[in-house]
């Protein structure tokens, strides 16, 4: 496994956690270097993609590790389930703790949980959506939801010391489509970041925080890789990555990898290969990619579906 | 029995002695509860991967070790497969999402509903509501008024928790050791108390809705060790809360608690690594 795994003798592991993403960075990727690096994927991926049919394919953490052997690929549709759900709720809970002292993760929560509820009530809201769906649901099975999304915002609200953070950013999904090859997406999505300013451009350099399920996979390099060549693409952010940070609170494994030219271009490589593969027939009665691969807990939200589209250019 | 339905909040620790006792057994004494010592996980996670290394596991197949593994490898009567559902394991099904609901929103409308309800919404738990729903007319109302009973004691004594302890419910820990050959997991009922920042700072909770047997401290010191495992500090205490009493039994968490689980451990990895 490539990268530096955080002492798990640490205490507390906030601090620990907190002092890998603030470190100064080693160094920053050189513009020149990075607009090289995008023309070659925009090209590769262009090539990669043709004869892939009208469905665009989205490629994700999960994809990824479908794609490269790490796990068994199903395409089912997606539907809301507690693990679905929790992120985007969470995401919500964790950015309204933040901003208000004394609110817990759990009265976070309820309230977010009660307002994408009212919101429903009063306004209505898309049809298969997250305040659709929970607005549907009993008693019984919201508890289910909100003790799901309640678990997830404090395992985040409790990772790290947010008051060292500067400029930070709390939850993002990004999709990033490149100019030659509109139907291919890159999805990603990170839980914070913290961000510096780039003296060598007149953007900021990141350093990225993921929050994880489970334990870390074979494919973890990909996983951590895919995030930061996402940010790189995506061309709006004027941000530049210059660290990854894994953490999997239920097995309190934490990863730190630095973002160099190597592994931007391994994971650019990557991404290209699996496109390569990928089938190429299209399937007209399937529901959109975007639908499918979200269907793995991958954390779409309402707000990516809709509006979160960036394009590399 | 009747179908009255048990509408509640948990009890107020100030105008609820039963609620107050529970609390109180929960909490301990915070000023006793001990300093970390940073090399003790460590130290016992070292000693499991020496003792894993001589197995020979394979990552390519791990083993996944839970509490009902490491309960049946110690047992002379050992079952392999998915766990068959009876009423016992169904009302312990239901029982945990009630808790669950109790601990995170603080109230129980209707509990045969909300129990279903929580079941339904997960599809690991298909079978259990198939389970509950084939129940002829007799066995579906003693099912009822169980869950009713021991739905009234629960609310009588458990005590309503302060969300500043972050209650975390249905925790899922999963380590990985022997470079992923096995894996030890757990689900926690409740996990309540800030990462430690030197002093253990956590507690850790199991329900059970069936009687006290010997193997429940067993379960409880299992999961201190997973806890130990992945936060790097001990739990200062482990429960366990019996719905169908409202009692709490628990064990504060000591070395020895930890080294003679750490044994435990071995010794069913061993056995089921060889098949024995």
């Amino acid at each position: 496994m490539v990268g530096t795994s955080l002492s798990p003798l640490a205490l507390p592991k906030a601090a620990a956690l907190t002092e890998a993403l603030v470190a100064p960075p080693d160094s920053v990727g050189a513009d020149e270097a990075l607009v090289a690096l995008r023309q070659a994927f925009n090209e590769a991926l262009a090539s990669a993609a043709a004869g892939l049919g009208p469905d665009r394919l989205v490629i994700d953490a999960y994809r990824m590790r479908a794609l490269t052997g790490g796990a068994p690929q199903e395409d089912r549709p997606f539907e809301w389930t507690p693990q679905t759900a929790r992120r985007s709720i969470g995401i919500e809970a964790a950015r309204a703790c933040l901003a208000r002292a004394g609110l817990t993760p759990l009265a976070a929560t309820i309230d977010e949980v009660a307002r994408l509820v009212r919101g429903h009530e009063q306004n209505g809201s898309r049809a298969g959506g997250l305040s659709a769906w929970l607005s549907g649901l009993s008693t019984g099975a919201r508890a289910v939801v909100t003790a799901e999304a309640a678990g997830w915002t404090s395992q985040l609200v409790s990772s790290l010391e947010w008051g060292r953070l500067t400029e930070p950013v709390i939850g993002a999904n990004r999709r990033v489509v490149a100019p030659g090859a509109p139907n291919v997406a890159l999805r990603m999505r990170f839980e914070a970041a913290h961000r510096v300013r780039d003296h060598g451009t007149s953007g900021t350099a990141a350093s990225l925080f993921m929050m994880m399920p489970g334990r870390p996979a074979s494919t973890v390099q990909i996983e951590l890789g895919l995030a930061a060549l996402a940010v790189v693409l995506d061309d709006r952010t004027r941000s530049t990555p210059y660290r990854v940070i894994g953490w999997w609170p239920q097995s309190g494994r934490a990863l730190v990898m630095g973002v160099d030219e190597k592994l931007l271009r391994d994971t650019a490589d990557k991404v290209v290969a699996a496109v390569g593969r990928a089938p190429r027939s299209s399937h007209p009665e399937a529901p959109p990619a975007t639908q499918r691969t979200a269907a793995r807990g991958e954390g779409i939200t309402e707000q990516a579906n809709q509006s979160d589209l960036r394009v590399a250019s | 029995m009747t179908n009255q339905l048990v509408v509640g909040v948990p009890g107020s620790a100030e105008d609820n002695p039963g609620a107050a006792e529970v609390l109180r057994t929960l909490r301990g004494d915070p000023a006793s509860r001990p300093v970390v010592d940073p090399a003790l996980a460590g130290g016992l996670r070292e000693w499991l991967e020496d003792g894993l290394a001589e197995l020979g596991l394979d990552p390519a197949d791990p083993l996944i070790l839970d509490k009902k593994t490491l309960r049946q490898a110690h047992s002379e009567h050992r079952r392999r497969g998915p766990q068959e559902i009876t009423h016992a394991i169904a009302i312990g099904l239901v029982m945990d999402a009630l808790f669950r609901q109790l601990v995170t929103v603080g109230h129980i409308d209707d509990p045969m509903q909300d129990g279903l309800d929580a079941l339904r919404i997960d599809s690991r738990r298909a079978d259990a509501v198939g389970f509950i729903e084939s129940l002829g007319e007799q066995d579906r109302v003693d099912f009822e008024d169980e869950i009713e009973t021991q739905t009234a004691i629960m609310l009588s004594r458990w005590p309503r928790l302060s969300p500043a302890w972050l209650p975390r419910t249905q925790e899922r820990i999963a380590i990985p050791l022997a470079g992923g050959a096995i894996v030890l997991v757990g689900i926690v009922d409740l996990v309540i108390g800030a990462p430690s920042r030197g002093r253990a700072s956590v507690e850790v909770i199991d329900v059970k809705s069936g009687r006290p047997r010997l193997d429940d401290r067993e379960d409880l010191r299992y999961y201190a060790l997973l806890e130990t495992l992945r936060s790097g500090a001990p739990p200062f205490r482990v429960a366990t809360f019996y719905t169908r009493t409202g009692q709490v039994d628990f064990e504060d968490v000591t070395d020895e608690v930890l080294t003679c689980t750490v044994r435990s451990v071995l010794s069913a990895v061993e056995q089921l690594a060889g098949g024995a």
